[in-house]
């Protein structure tokens, strides 16, 4: 199986303080609408992920597959397996277009 | 339980110094 990566020329950061936050609001059930957690720059354009958008590109380290990091995200949030499954792998897809993961 | 958003891109913005 071919390993995904982040794209290394991608400067990238975790914003503790909002994801806390967003945390916080989807543990009580409520929707902290489009708020990013993590911020990329790419080539000079910035961009924002939301809350599972952004621990997915966190867990794309070649140390797991798509199946594992689904499995992650099913523990955690409230939502059908096979919805999930189709939302990370287009999400995946996504970012592969835009050339933000790559194949190792 | 944590209540599921869809994984997105929620933001772009042009960096300009």
């Amino acid at each position: 199986m071919q390993r995904l990566k982040r794209n290394p020329d991608i400067v990238w950061r975790v914003e503790k303080q909002r994801e806390a936050s967003v945390l916080k609001a989807l543990e009580a059930g409520s929707d902290p609408g489009e708020q990013g957690t993590v911020l990329l720059i790419v080539s000079g354009t910035m961009h924002q992920l939301n809350m599972i958008g952004g621990t997915i590109w966190q867990s794309v380290d070649g140390s797991r597959s798509q199946k594992q990091l689904v499995d992650l995200l099913a523990a955690e949030y409230d939502v059908d397996r096979a919805e999930l499954e189709t939302d990370v792998c287009l999400f995946i897809e996504d970012l592969i277009q835009r050339g933000w993961l790559i194949y190792d | 339980m944590k209540k599921y958003q869809k994984p997105m891109v929620v933001g772009s913005a042009n960096v300009h110094c």
